[in-house]
């Protein structure tokens, strides 16, 4: 949600501001990266900690008859386990850490992203399509592991005229290839758009009411409760839809039917 | 728009491959094994607990079958022990009745022959006072000489006749 408070306060309020990157530790760049301990890197560590935390915490008793934190760790576990089964099948199994640390992930950085004073990490395009490359590049190894060059088929759409095939190859090539975007952007769009949102409504707020017009702020201020619960939904979806479409591009690698 | 400033990139990525290399091997190593063998160990316990209830469940079943069966045993068996018993008393029965009938039929048989023989010997005994009586009267009345052979032969006559109409009656 809201950003640092701005010094200037009131009207002057930048709603791109809660998007700054700013060091708390400064550390020496290794090999061309800059090592920085920053408040995106912060919020990274928190994300990780706490879900990890967490989870330890839900798995560590192991009864038969589930507690409430056990039954929430082994409900999450199902979550994840079932998208994978239904889209990707029983061999999607073996990436299922990996699709449940992405949701883990991407769930708590959306979420600790609400607080107020926050930082949200996904709000990086940087970092989403960090995300969505890693799949991208998953998916694409895990196909032509599979199929060798038979991978190659799925750009070839079977039951199409061979005069319009060069184009539909060409088309679907260049989806292929777009994933990565679609798949950051889509992540960081309704991250970005929300927050600065919030924080515009936020700004009207402090500065109808810091002008003397309490009355005036009432309005910007109910909206702001309203889509800070949109947003909490939002949250929660935007990590859904990244993991599934990320089991779904893994079926296509898996069983190559379009 | 702070994030297309390329200065940061460089930290983020970094701290961001720490942190999701960390992430995924605290969940693959530590938490998803133990979430995987607690949902293993429960879906096995119920299955045990299904199957074995099932196993008590036929064991019953069989038991009642088994207590049936014993029942309807016990039944024929009464049954054909009561028929054995009333077949064997009623033979019992019929060979005393046997017995007896042989028996009284034999002692009325001796009867009769006793009883035949009496009335032949009384009718001898009759028959020879008859003709001595008969003798003495004719003895009595005058006739000196009676021709014993005619007197024999009429009372023996006239005895026949009396005696068919005893027998007969």
């Amino acid at each position: 949600m809201a950003g640092t408070s701005n010094a200037d306060g009131g009207a002057g309020i930048d709603p791109m501001h809660q998007f700054e990157v700013h060091p708390i530790i400064e550390l020496p760049t290794i090999a061309g990266v800059d090592t920085s301990f920053t408040n995106a890197s912060l919020w990274m560590v928190l994300a990780i900690g706490l879900s990890s935390l967490f989870l330890i915490i839900a798995s560590r008793r192991t009864s038969i008859v589930p507690g409430r934190l056990q039954l929430m760790g082994e409900m999450s576990y199902s979550f994840v386990a079932n998208m994978v089964k239904e889209n990707v099948g029983t061999e999607g199994m073996k990436y299922f850490p990996f699709i449940f640390s992405l949701f883990v992930f991407i769930l708590f950085c959306n979420m600790l992203g609400m607080l107020p004073y926050s930082f949200t990490v996904t709000s990086h395009l940087i970092v989403t399509f960090a995300l969505a490359a890693t799949v991208f590049l998953l998916v694409t190894l895990v196909g032509f592991a599979r199929h060798g060059v038979g991978f190659l088929k799925l750009f070839v759409p079977s039951g199409i005229p061979v005069v319009l095939l060069p184009l539909l190859v060409v088309i679907e090539v260049i989806s292929y290839l777009t994933r990565p975007v679609s798949l950051s952007v889509r992540l960081f769009g309704n991250m970005m758009a929300g927050h600065t949102m919030l924080k515009i409504f936020g700004g009207f707020v402090v500065g109808l009411s810091s002008a003397g017009l309490i009355p005036l702020a009432i309005a910007p201020f109910a909206l702001m409760v309203a889509f800070t619960g949109l947003e909490l939904l939002i949250a929660g979806l935007q990590a859904y839809v990244f993991t599934i479409l990320t089991c779904i591009y893994l079926n296509e690698a898996i069983h190559m039917d379009h | 728009m702070p994030q297309l400033d390329p200065s940061s990139f460089g930290s983020q990525l970094f701290w961001l491959a720490i942190c999701f290399v960390t992430l995924y091997a605290v969940m693959a190593v530590v938490v998803l094994p133990r979430i995987t063998k607690t949902l293993a160990a429960r879906a096995d316990q119920m299955e045990g607990d299904l199957a074995q209830a099932e196993a008590l469940r036929d064991k019953a079943e069989a038991a009642l079958a088994a207590y049936e069966e014993a029942l309807a045993q016990a039944r024929t068996r009464a049954l054909g022990l009561a028929q054995d018993m009333r077949a064997d008393v009623q033979a019992e029965t019929d060979r005393q009745k046997g017995e007896l009938d042989a028996s009284l039929a034999e002692a009325a048989k001796a009867a009769d022959i006793r009883l035949e023989d009496a009335r032949t010997k009384a009718m001898e005994g009759l028959q020879t006072a008859a003709q001595n009586i008969v003798a003495d009267v004719m003895a009595a009345v005058g006739v000196e000489k009676a021709d014993e052979k005619a007197v024999a032969k009429a009372v023996t006559q006239a005895f026949a006749s009396t005696s068919d109409t005893v027998k007969a009656g």
